[in-house]
């Protein structure tokens, strides 16, 4: 797993035929969009549907452990499956080509407390145009955690653990309140005002989502409303753990990079796609797991072409991973609990002052003469 | 059946082909479930989704707000065209007679949508009856022909359009229809017949040959059953009808030399369109025409210079003169899109400046802020799109 310790940019050659041979992946999967693709999400946007009325179902009979244990499982796939593979990627644009109403990216809205508009902005805008530079993309660490050594250490990063903890179980109100900016309203870069607008936005939002789980369908249960209501509460909860777990292992897994800002200025299309590539990490596992996960579990080839149906991905795997290292670059992929370990790994490490391993891409000269190669030590 | 650009005439306010409900007891039910499913609470219950999403996810038929059918029977009445019979959900608000509604398919994935006119008459709640010609409409009544079996759900846009009989019903009326284009007028005539009218109606029905008249088993018994109906099919290539070759003014003299003063219904393909137009407007009575026409026809290409700017997709293109639709594609932008012919606004569009050219009517818009049909608009000048 070790890389170059220096900034070893490929030749302007490579990244060349890189961003051609990518190209003519994706073209090829464009001229084949059709029927099949109509019919496959159709079809697991229906299921979903039914998985969550059942789950409600369930619920409402949740005096019975089995009930309640089935329910609130059902639902929890549910809303994973309504927030990743339905929701992430429509919102995305990845179906807007059947020129359905129900599958555009301009209508669908998601089961979460972020409204899809305001997550499109944030989302496919900033983080997927801009992914892992430092100061641009603010998915790194989400603003509250330290996730990359080139972070100056403050003492409220002692708690990363906790924070992470925090954001993990929390993570659709986080998710939400991303696009707020505390950070740049703190440094006068965004009007309060603007802040304000967002904020109003995510409470409509929210205030709905939370009448639907914790109010009204309880309620509509009558005498079982605390089943229901934990049900719920659990649902929402296992999603959260679960997003949370999926979003992270996508960028910083151990071998993921991080890139200075002045990667931005005049990139090529070939350094676009090299940076995508290393700042992205795939988790391995079977179709199902593929499907629950939005296929964000192949975030490499998300990240490289976020606009081709999400179910392809599985399909083009191979062939990315074949360009990638006949260009001798590194197509980061592992199980889950190798990834997700070495992102639990790096939470606890950076808890401190200047540890960790990461390395930034792209430092201007003379500042890039030193990345920071300190070896993790292996227990954080 | 013929798609169906924009009505070209406006004769009066919509119909009194009020239609006849199905039994009481079954209505209230129905409005009882659309009072609870279109609740305040089930909207909320069902948020960020709407009612319908889950409805339709259990069965199609069951959706509250979106309009789905059934098909009951297929038929081919004549070599070359497919008859369809549906059962429309609780959704379906009924047409007036003469109506166009839209049916939504996929073809090839990408959802597309057409205009048909039912042929039935419009006091049947609970039926449409739909033929259409195949091989029309680039492919799409083909894949609906084949997809379109018994017991397949389809997905139904609402009935629309001005080509319908005024509120009270003229003393003579004449009904010209070419082709397929029967199916509107075959509409109103049994609306007509339904309600017990008993003006006088003449109908002119055009066909290539006696084998390839549309509805005619149909078309005779009513004309046997009913002393006011006078049925004369044309045949434009064969013998054995009231006449024969296209209309022109000593045809439609020879069989209805009234016609002028009658009220005037014509649907069939553009030729026909055109030659009605021309005789009507000879004879001075087009206030008394009014014309559907048969086929889109093909939005026209604007040799105006323009310059297509789209905000959203910061995109800067020099217009083509084609329709700003078309021109998006070429572009790779992916607009939501309908019927291609200016009548769905499915692609409305928010124009923030700037002039286009509507290239169905030659209309220029303002130069303001405006919601536009980008499948029929094309650039006049720059023009500022939010796409």
């Amino acid at each position: 797993m070790s890389l170059p310790t220096t900034d070893t940019r490929p030749s302007e050659a490579t990244l060349e035929s890189l961003g051609r041979e990518l190209d003519a992946i994706r073209d090829r999967v464009l001229a084949d969009l059709g029927p099949t693709d109509a019919r496959y999400i159709r079809r697991l946007l229906r299921r979903q549907r039914r998985l969550e009325l059942g789950g409600r179902a369930l619920l409402f009979a949740g005096i019975f452990p089995p009930a309640w244990l089935a329910g609130t499982a059902a639902l929890a796939a549910a809303k994973i499956l309504d927030n990743m593979e339905v929701g992430h990627n429509v919102m995305h644009g990845q179906y807007d080509w059947m020129n359905d109403p129900a599958l555009s990216s301009r209508h669908f809205d998601w089961d979460t407390a972020c409204p899809g508009r305001q997550w499109q902005h944030s989302h496919n805008y900033m983080h997927h145009t801009f992914t892992n530079v430092q100061e641009v993309d603010r998915d790194i660490g989400y603003g509250v955690l330290r996730m990359s050594e080139e972070q100056p250490w403050r003492v409220k990063d002692l708690g990363n653990p906790l924070w992470a903890t925090l954001l993990a179980v929390f993570f659709q109100y986080g998710v939400a309140l991303h696009d707020v900016e505390v950070e740049r309203v703190r440094d006068g870069r965004k009007s309060p005002r603007e802040a304000l607008a967002v904020l109003r936005g995510v409470w409509r939002k929210t205030r709905r989502q939370t009448l639907k789980d914790y109010l009204l369908f309880p309620l509509l249960a009558g005498p079982f409303f605390l089943p229901v209501l934990l049900g719920n509460a659990t649902a929402n909860l296992a999603r959260n753990l679960w997003a949370y777990t999926i979003i992270f292992c996508g960028h910083f897994p151990d071998g993921t990079e991080q890139f200075h800002k002045s990667v931005l200025e005049d990139e090529s299309r070939g350094h676009w796609y090299y940076r995508q590539l290393l700042g992205s990490a795939n988790i391995e596992g079977g179709r199902l797991f593929h499907i629950f996960s939005g296929h964000l579990s192949h975030q490499i080839e998300h990240h490289l072409f976020p606009m081709l149906p999400a179910w392809r991905y599985a399909q083009i795997g191979p062939e990315v991973r074949a360009v990638c290292e006949a260009h001798g670059l590194r197509y980061n992929s592992g199980p889950l609990s190798r990834q997700f370990g070495s992102v639990v790994r790096r939470i606890f490490a950076l808890a401190l002052p200047g540890r960790g391993e990461r390395r930034v891409r792209g430092l201007p000269a003379p500042a890039a003469a030193t990345p920071a190669t300190t070896a993790l030590p292996e227990a954080a | 059946m013929p798609p169906i650009p924009a009505p070209v005439s406006r004769l009066s306010a919509p119909a009194s082909t009020a239609p006849i409900a199905p039994p009481v007891s079954k209505r209230r039910l129905s409005r009882a479930l659309d009072r609870v499913l279109d609740s305040a609470l089930t909207r909320a219950l069902a948020h960020p989704h709407a009612p319908d999403d889950y409805l339709e996810a259990l069965s199609p038929m069951w959706t509250r707000r979106r309009i789905h059918a059934q098909v009951l029977a297929r038929r081919n009445q004549t070599p070359g065209t497919l008859t369809l019979e549906l059962r429309p959900n609780a959704a379906w608000p009924g047409f007036c007679a003469g109506q166009h509604l839209q049916i939504a398919l996929d073809v090839n994935g990408v959802r597309q949508q057409r205009c048909f006119s039912p042929a039935n008459a419009a006091s049947e709640r609970d039926r449409i009856e739909l033929t259409l010609r195949l091989g029309a409409e680039g492919g799409f009544t083909d894949t609906l022909s084949r997809e379109a079996q018994v017991g397949r759900i389809l997905a139904l846009e609402p009935a629309q359009g001005e080509f319908v009989l005024g509120a009270t019903p003229p003393e003579h009326l004449l009904l010209i229809a070419g082709g397929s284009g029967i199916t509107p007028l075959l509409s109103m005539l049994r609306t007509l017949l339904a309600q017990g009218h008993r003006g006088r109606i003449d109908l002119l029905q055009y066909a290539p040959q006696a084998r390839e008249r549309l509805y005619a088993r149909e078309l005779d018994a009513l004309a046997a059953q009913h002393s006011n109906l006078s049925l004369y099919p044309v045949y434009t290539r064969g013998s054995g009808g009231a006449a024969r070759g296209h209309l022109d003014a000593a045809q439609l003299q020879g069989l209805v030399p009234e016609a002028y003063a009658a009220q005037t219904y014509v649907c069939g393909p553009a030729a026909l369109q055109q030659q009605a137009q021309a005789l009507w407007q000879a004879a001075g009575a087009q206030e008394r025409l009014a014309v559907e026409a048969f086929s889109a026809p093909a939005p026209a290409r604007s040799d105006e210079a323009g310059q297509l700017r789209l905000a959203r997709s910061a995109l800067d293109l020099p217009s083509d003169g084609r329709p700003i639709l078309e021109q998006a594609e070429s572009a790779g932008l992916q607009p939501a899109h309908g019927c291609r012919m200016g009548i769905c606004a499915s692609c409305r569009c928010r124009k923030l400046d700037g002039q286009v050219r509507d290239l169905q009517t030659g209309r220029l818009s303002g130069a303001g802020a405006e919601d536009i049909r980008i499948c029929v608009s094309a650039p006049v000048g720059p023009v500022t799109l939010d796409l």
